[in-house]
């Protein structure tokens, strides 16, 4: 431990240090971030409060939610952005065993306070629980529960980091989504139905506290941490190990873009498609184009809606366009004899792509089953979106870029920012809609206009703040 | 007829003035060696003139254009070799040069023709298809200089170019170097390798603290019976090891 802790120490001042640096607190708006903390814990005190109410008069699914909530929200610190300043392949010249890295990785993502108020809202879970029959047993068990959802949240982030498991977990998530969607159409499931099939170990907990089978719910729990530490560490070595892709000469997006910013947007469209946001996107595409396939009669309005879905998750490239360049690839925008407009604009260039191909499939199966003029709506509306998104983005993606890593969702920067910006974002969309339900569709022409000079305004504005100053 | 100037050239960083008042003149055609100790200022200059610092005060032309009023025009003559090398990461070295290519305007087949031919001479061919960060140093170098060379500038700005270079390289860059020149192009180096910069720079400036204290060509040391690391020494000074006595 000896020589674990002044590598610790150094993480902890480093990651002080870097939220002390000027700018950052007034930037992160940490006082707005710290309110809206409380107000989100005292809505959390009040639900634990309800489930013990409920666990003494014997109900337990509102604890079992709480409990989903808890493994969730393990996963958040661990496959977002877990940028740590000194790295684990950066200390692998130390002599350090795998262990002590693990150790040292596992000790760091503690340090920032949000991982401290996971904590703390992982320990209140014992208040509902106290109110249950077997208060000491399910106390015990929701200990295990919070280490068994933190040792997989560990264990997915670095599997993320492998290409082979990358693959792997997107087929089989694939897989399931199809084997799923299949079962609800063939009508003999609904939603409850899949839910039954709930392998998450919340269920273990609700029973340990309830007294049902409780030896066997905590030696259940007991195989299961122990099987999720080894699985963590694990992929924590392997994650180390494993050589990044090699380039693929066949799987170039230089194929597909053209002109002297084409190749600069093909550079971002990778980076992209290496970040998890983008998936969701095509996701709520997919969900929208199976609604198309089982809807009996498919609703134009319903469609507009999946636009905005498929928009939503994609926010944060666009809030951080520079997010994934690296200071050298900053740099090399600055040496090349471009103008601080035509770079955004390779950016923005790089989200429309992005966005076309989440959108594609979603179109066309709106235009099998709508009549053309909802398609076209769809087109006006996407088109708004796609102004007002890259308005903000624009806006915000010179000063307050955060850097972001491959293989992550994209996390970082002020969430009043980001929180704005969505609202920014989806607003014209909901507009349009109101006003195309409402009869007005001739409006939407003029919103157009409307936030097509204000993205303009915003390119030329971060393109002359990126000439003078860079992107910090 | 110069081909770099600089007037006044400043850049501090809070307290510390990095390049201070730096008035320089490099000829057409020549090969200028920028040298100093490290933390000199000479990658600050460098940075200033290839447009990836803006200065405090002062101004630079490259070929008679102004760096602060018109950058762009500037970044089109010129190939860089920064200090940080600007490469991105998950991008093949092939990838770099079709991007660097485009970013200049060459068409397609220009660029592959003359990126094929640049990767050859500098043996990065059978590599092309690497990530340049999955590349070595060496690799990641010459990446970085092809993208310096494939629009043919007229005036070449290289930081360090021969560290971390195998010595068949280091040749074939020497020998495109003095190609460059006796075309009438313009080579500015910083290099900390003095015996490979007496050999291939006609004129240099020694920086010290960001001020020049030495300009000469080597021309004039070799007549004075000197060499440039006598010279370099005299202005920069050494440092006595027998404070470390305890290592070994």
């Amino acid at each position: 431990m000896g020589r674990l802790k002044p590598i610790l120490q150094c993480q902890w001042r480093a990651y002080w240090r870097r939220f002390r640096r000027s700018g950052t607190l007034n930037a992160g708006n940490q006082g707005i971030l710290l309110l809206l903390s409380v107000l989100f814990f005292f809505k959390y005190i009040t639900a634990l409060s309800i489930a013990a109410a409920e666990l003494r008069s014997g109900k337990t699914a509102r604890l079992e939610r709480l409990l989903v909530f808890i493994f969730f929200i393990w996963l958040f610190p661990l496959i977002t952005n877990a940028r740590l300043s000194i790295t684990t392949r950066a200390l692998r010249r130390f002599p350090l065993t795998i262990k002590d890295l693990f150790l040292i990785k596992a000790g760091s993502l503690f340090i920032p306070p949000s991982a401290w108020l996971i904590v703390v809202a992982s320990i209140a879970l014992v208040y509902p629980i106290s109110s249950a029959p077997y208060p000491l047993a399910g106390s015990l068990a929701a200990l295990m529960f919070v280490v068994v959802s933190w040792l997989v949240g560990f264990m997915i982030a670095h599997l993320m980091s492998i290409a082979l498991w990358r693959k792997l977990v997107a087929g089989s998530t694939v897989v399931v989504l199809i084997a799923a969607a299949g079962f609800i159409y063939m009508g003999r499931g609904s939603l409850k139905d899949i839910q039954q099939f709930s392998v998450l170990p919340s269920a273990l907990v609700v029973r340990a506290a309830t007294g049902d089978r409780v030896w066997l719910v905590l030696s259940s729990l007991g195989i299961l941490l122990v099987f999720f530490a080894w699985a963590a560490l694990w992929s924590f070595r392997a994650g180390l190990d494993s050589a990044a892709p090699s380039a693929s000469q066949r799987n170039s997006e230089f194929k597909f873009f053209y002109g002297h910013l084409g190749v600069l947007a093909a550079k971002d469209f990778r980076y992209y498609r290496r970040m998890f946001d983008p998936y969701l996107g095509l996701l709520a595409s997919g969900i929208g184009c199976f609604y198309f396939v089982i809807a009996d009669v498919a609703s134009p309005e319903v469609f507009w809606i999946f636009v905005i879905f498929v928009f939503f998750p994609n926010a944060g490239l666009a809030f951080n366009s520079f997010g994934l360049d690296s200071t050298p690839g900053l740099n090399r925008y600055r040496l090349f004899p471009l103008s601080g407009r035509e770079i955004v604009l390779s950016k923005n260039q790089a989200y429309l792509a992005m966005v076309l191909v989440q959108l594609t499939p979603l179109f066309l199966f709106a235009l099998w089953r709508l009549e053309l003029a909802s398609v076209v709506f769809g087109i006006i509306e996407a088109v708004l979106l796609a102004f007002a998104y890259l308005t903000w983005g624009n806006l915000f993606s010179i000063g307050h870029r955060f850097k972001m890593e491959f293989y992550r969702f994209s996390s970082g920067g002020s969430p009043v920012d980001i929180l704005a910006g969505f609202i920014f974002g989806t607003i014209p969309g909901v507009i349009a809609i109101q006003l195309i339900v409402s009869g007005y569709w001739w409006v939407t022409l003029l919103l157009i206009v409307l936030y097509c000079g204000m993205y303009v305004a915003s390119l030329m504005w971060s393109g002359r703040k990126f000439e003078r100053h860079g992107v910090w | 007829m110069n081909e770099i100037e600089t007037r006044n050239l400043t850049k501090t960083f809070g307290r510390l003035v990095a390049v201070n008042s730096l008035n320089l003149q490099v000829s057409k055609g020549t090969i200028f060696g920028f040298l100093g100790p490290n933390g000199s200022g000479k990658s600050t200059t460098v940075k200033m003139l290839t447009g990836l610092l803006k200065p405090d005060h002062g101004d630079a032309l490259i070929g008679g254009s102004s760096i602060l009023t018109s950058p762009v025009e500037v970044k089109k003559r010129i190939g860089v070799l920064p200090e940080d090398l600007a490469l991105f990461d998950s991008v093949t070295i092939w990838e770099h040069l079709l991007m660097a290519g485009a970013v200049y305007e060459l068409d397609r087949a220009e660029t592959a023709k003359r990126a094929e031919q640049l990767l050859d001479y500098l043996d990065l061919l059978p590599s092309r298809h690497t990530y340049v960060d999955q590349a070595s140093t060496g690799m990641r170098k010459k990446c970085a200089l092809a993208m310096a060379l494939i629009h043919n500038p007229s005036v070449l700005f290289l930081d360090e170019p021969f560290e971390g270079i195998d010595p068949v390289s280091a040749r074939s860059i020497k020998d495109l170097l003095l190609l460059m020149s006796s075309k009438g192009g313009t080579v500015f180096i910083t290099s900390h390798i003095l015996e490979v910069v007496e050999r291939l720079v006609s004129s240099f400036a020694i920086l010290v603290a960001g001020e020049i204290v030495c300009t000469q060509t080597v021309e004039e040391v070799l007549q004075a019976g000197q060499t440039l690391e006598d010279l370099f020494f005299k202005y920069v000074g050494r440092r006595s090891v027998e404070v470390l006595e305890w290592v070994g």
